[in-house]
């Protein structure tokens, strides 16, 4: 070996273990530029095509779904290896644990069925541009290291670096009003709670001297907190909520969701959620839960106006990209439900539901992608899903799954989310927010059924046309049915899975 | 060899369904007939659970207990008692029946709709022979979905109204009993350490009267709509009137049997004491049920409507019945809950027959159809006479005991119920008297058919049972009787062991 060359190995040596923790963040945004560049150099690409000219189909597409499925195997072998590559790097900038573990891989597989979801709609609507894919890509590796991290600021450039992804994104369609709009208000919206967030983080930093979590717990320790610590934790607080879309901070979510792209909004409404939320969760249950007493109230008040706000609201959309909006804000307080419960069990249902929901969210989205047609995205109830079912008899069945599933009915992976944050609840002695989760699981059957009443039941207005489905929503279709009715149907393995992910969330401290 | 009998007997049909699904969607008489034969099928596999209980046996035969998801301590847990035997069995022998009559009346989107019979059918069996909570509650909330279908796609005019109206209804009920399932899951946790979901192990531990209440509240609704039970009944006319001919039997005949089964094997058990002392307030809503239905009926210008509300009034005695707490009462509940499925489920069949040769169930419409189809008059005669409770017939047998039971316990009460009766046979068998005799003043009425050779394979069945329940229903009890002596007991033995503890509590040192 050339002797010269001897510093850069020791230097590699050094941070070698580093390196082997951040792999899948590494390979997801290796692959992104990659697909850019690729790009650039034309490699069977053509740039953006004139206003009614057929583009030629691009490479990136796949190459970002590569970088996926690699991302994936990469997250597979840390957790085989989890003995060897479990701790902390980078200074703590960077955990190998369950917790993220788990979510990184629910992520990851968001990602791949949004991509997958993507390709056809892009045919579809024309949008050959590489960019689209590397935004996608460089946005889930800001969730990946949301989920990873246990320092604030690492926590806050990794927010940022997933928002900016997801705003551009929003306004893709940039010649269309909606878009602009749409992108706008989330941008100057989630720039806005970012300051609410930062402010937090900076009047905890002055407060506990440090940035990293598990310090930052043992400096807050189980006594009496001082008003501007408090302070500090309800900005944090609000600057969170904004992004998971927690009621009173859930203004933006429709009117975005309405305007993105459907495979953007439904990456908006699992991988941003996940990842905002897993990051809540960790600074919870890591830094705050000897202070447990003050937030609980709280977040209850949170979860029941969320739950109520976002299922009542749903009741009167037709259009049902923001009738999914408002579910999901729903679902939100459903999840706050489980992170109220604030045991190993409520952590354990928290996870299990983000799998859960981010499965039959998306697989809900993919079916109101493949209804629409090139230039119109059919997202009325009433006038565009009447009898569905019996013009592509498996997308009628699969959304009546996704629904069902949603509402919480078994055998599918809903039901055994919600079963596991009603256990959670009613464990922790919550019963009486269980009954109100009850309630509003009621409320939402009325409107998902209506989705259901209208394909099943509606007749399709004026000639039907054929559906068509593009094989790899096909694909990303199948992927979200099995995955729904396996969660659902088995699942223990799953719950033993997240229930080992979050084992040392709340008593991190111990940690290198 | 272990053959998992209940298994097979739960999931055939889903079975069946590949099998009617690998069948083109065009071909309609090859889906009726493959179904036809799966629910044949179905009912000869059960048949055998007949003599396979051992009325004199142990309380839970052909057990079946397995681990399903360990980290919740939830098992794959099935068994049979003697009241299981008969509403399993009566649920496979309604099914063919269902299914012949179905065969002109449904005749859009055919595949759709026997494939969802079938899922229907393993939904309905799975929460008969459920020994585990969380299972009995998975299947239970699974039947909900195909019934909500076959009511919503097949049903009348106002079928997407009663349809979701079915399912809201039935959903509230039974998320607010999950809730109550994890309650005494956790409580039962708290006594003995271990998490179980197996109803043997949460009948076994003591429940303070204070939660017993409140967890007896979130079931009893749960099955107090599924019953339904005076005021939950609202949506039963609405999921009746519109829901196509063999829905109408499925629901009647066994879906509302689900509550009455309910109450029989979790609510009354595991909270016995509760249970007493909310005693007058259900006898109460009982009574009012079985007056206001008969009332309601009689005033129905619609027979599908007047069938409906006779149910609500039918299953007043069958509550009734289940809380006189004594043998002889618990044992006619029993009965009637088998006669109901019958003869209501027959009384909806005729009412689709009528339909399908009018369209339409005004009993304005008919009259004097006797002289056109006598062999019709016949046979709607025997059922009439059957869901009033003539002596001979089935009916009479359930009433019979429900009210003797009642009448030790309660003589107000069976006193007032036996108005009940009275005002049945009027409604009836006026009804009866202006459907089929009077003069024909409808030339439309003239020229009706009399029943056909697939009509008449739908209803023989069911009459040639009603006569034999009527004259030797024997067999029927000697089934049931010891799971009845065994309910008794436990809501007894517990009300001793209140005392006891009570007079222990006060004792002095």
């Amino acid at each position: 070996m050339n002797p010269e060359l001897q510093p850069l190995v020791d230097a590699y040596r050094l941070v070698d273990p580093s390196l082997g923790a951040i792999v899948p963040v590494v390979l997801v945004s290796l692959f992104s530029i990659v697909a850019l560049v690729a790009d650039l150099f034309e490699l069977g690409t053509t740039r953006g095509p004139a206003e009614g000219e057929e583009g030629l189909p691009i490479m990136a597409p796949y190459l970002s779904i590569l970088g996926v499925v690699l991302g994936l195997v990469a997250v597979g072998w840390q957790a085989l290896r989890f003995e060897k590559v479990a701790g902390s790097y980078f200074n703590g900038m960077i955990v190998v644990d369950g917790f993220g573990l788990f979510l990184a891989a629910v992520i990851l597989v968001g990602t791949l069925i949004t991509l997958l979801v993507t390709v056809g709609y892009c045919r579809r609507e024309n949008i050959q541009l590489a960019e689209y894919y590397y935004l996608i890509l460089m946005s889930a590796v800001g969730m990946m290291l949301l989920v990873q991290s246990r320092n604030l600021v690492m926590i806050f450039a990794a927010l940022e670096l997933m928002s900016v992804g997801v705003y551009v994104l929003t306004g893709f369609r940039r010649r269309r009003v909606r878009a602009i709009e749409g992108a706008l208000k989330y941008f100057v919206l989630g720039a806005f709670s970012t300051g609410f967030l930062v402010y937090g983080i900076a009047l905890l930093y002055g407060l506990t001297g440090t940035f990293d979590l598990a310090a930052m717990g043992a400096a807050v320790g189980d006594g009496r907190a001082s008003p501007l610590l408090l302070v500090g934790l309800a900005l944090v607080l609000v600057g969170f909520g904004f992004k998971v879309g927690l009621v009173p901070f859930h203004m933006w979510s429709p009117d975005v969701y309405q305007a993105a792209p459907a495979p953007i909004t439904g990456f908006m409404a699992t991988g941003v959620k996940t990842a905002a939320f897993a990051a809540l969760a960790r600074f919870l249950m890591t830094s705050f839960d000897g202070l447990a007493s003050h937030w609980i109230p709280v977040l209850w008040v949170l979860a029941v106006l969320t739950m109520f706000v976002g299922n009542v609201a749903a009741i009167r959309q037709d259009d049902i990209k923001r009738m999914l909006a408002y579910s999901s804000i729903a679902h939100a307080g459903y999840l706050v439900v489980a992170l109220v419960a604030d045991s190993a069990l409520g952590n354990a249902a928290f996870v299990y539901y983000l799998a859960a929901y981010t499965l039959m969210t998306l697989g809900a989205f993919a079916v109101v992608v493949a209804r629409g047609v090139s230039g119109d995205e059919s997202t009325s109830i009433s006038r565009d899903y009447g009898g569905v079912a019996y013009r592509h008899p498996m997308l009628g069945a699969a959304m009546a799954l996704f629904m069902f599933s949603l509402i919480g009915i078994p055998p599918t992976a809903g039901f055994f989310g919600k079963f596991a944050v009603f256990s959670a609840a009613v464990d922790a002695g919550h019963v009486g927010l269980a009954v109100l989760m009850v309630i509003a699981s009621v409320i939402s059957a009325y409107y998902y059924l209506k989705v259901v009443v209208a394909m099943y039941m509606g007749a399709p207005e004026g000639e039907p046309a054929r559906i068509e489905v593009p094989v790899m929503t096909t694909i990303a279709l199948i992927a979200t049915v099995v995955g729904v009715l396996a969660l659902g149907i088995y699942p223990g393995v799953w719950i033993e899975l997240a229930r080992a992910s979050v084992a040392g969330l709340q008593q991190v401290a111990g940690l290198p | 060899m272990n053959i998992p009998y209940l298994t097979l007997i739960v999931f055939l049909p889903v079975l069946g369904m590949a099998l009617v699904a690998a069948i083109p969607g065009t071909s309609h008489d090859a889906i009726r007939k493959m179904t036809l034969a799966v629910t044949i099928a179905h009912f000869a596999l059960s048949l055998p659970l007949w003599w396979l209980y051992q009325s004199s046996g142990a309380p839970y035969q052909l057990i079946e207990r397995r681990p399903w998801i360990e980290a919740f301590g939830i098992e794959y847990h099935l068994g049979v008692d003697g009241v299981t035997v008969l509403l399993v069995l009566l649920t496979t022998f309604l099914m063919p029946l269902a299914v012949l009559s179905s065969w002109r009346y449904i005749d859009q989107h055919v595949k759709e709709y026997h494939l969802l019979m079938l899922l229907l059918t393993t939904g309905m069996l799975g929460v008969f022979v459920a020994l585990d909570l969380f299972v009995f509650y998975v299947f239970w909330e699974l039947m909900l979905v195909p019934m909500y279908f076959i009511i919503g796609i097949w049903g009348g005019e106002q079928r997407v109204y009663a349809a979701v109206k079915f399912f809201l209804y039935t959903l509230v009920g039974g998320l607010l009993m999950l809730v109550g399932i994890l309650v005494l899951y956790f409580y039962h946790h708290s006594v003995t350490g271990i998490y179980s979901y197996a109803l043997a192990d949460l009948l076994a531990i003591d429940v303070p009267l204070r939660i017993q209440l409140g967890l007896f509240l979130a079931f009893g609704l749960a099955f107090a709509i599924k019953v339904p039970m005076f005021p939950f009944h609202t949506w039963l006319p609405d999921a009746h009137v519109q829901a196509p001919t063999a829905g109408s039997v499925i629901l009647a005949g066994v879906m509302l049997k689900m509550g009455i089964y309910g109450f029989y094997r979790l609510a009354i058990p595991l909270f016995p004491d509760a249970a007493r002392m909310l005693l007058p307030w259900i006898a109460t809503l009982a009574v009012i049920g079985i007056l206001y239905g008969a009332m309601v009926a009689l005033v129905q210008p619609n027979i599908k409507k007047l069938v409906a509300y006779s149910s609500v009034s039918h299953l007043g005695f069958v509550m009734l019945g289940l809380f006189a707490f004594n043998a002889v009462g618990v044992q006619g509940s029993v009965i009637q809950m088998i006669n109901h499925g019958l003869s209501t489920g027959a009384l909806f069949f005729i009412c689709g027959m009528l339909y399908e040769r009018r369209h339409t169930y005004e009993i304005e419409s008919f009259g004097g159809l006797s002289s056109v189809m006598p062999v019709f008059a016949t046979i709607f005669m025997i059922v009439t006479l059957s869901s009033i409770g003539l002596p001979g017939l089935n009916g009479f047998v359930g009433e019979f005991l429900i009210l003797v039971g009642m009448f030790q316990t309660h003589p107000y009460m069976a006193g007032l119920a036996t108005v009940g009766v009275i005002l049945a046979a009027y409604y009836m068998l006026r009804m009866f008297g202006r459907v089929m005799f009077g003069p024909i003043d409808d030339e439309l009425n003239r020229g009706l058919p009399d029943l056909g050779r697939r009509e008449l394979a739908v209803l023989v069945p069911i009459v040639i049972v009603i006569v034999w329940i009527g004259v030797y229903p024997k067999p029927f009890l000697d089934r049931t009787a010891p799971s009845v002596e065994r309910f008794v007991e436990h809501v007894a033995a517990t009300d001793l062991l209140a005392v006891e503890e009570s007079i222990d509590v006060e004792a002095p040192r």
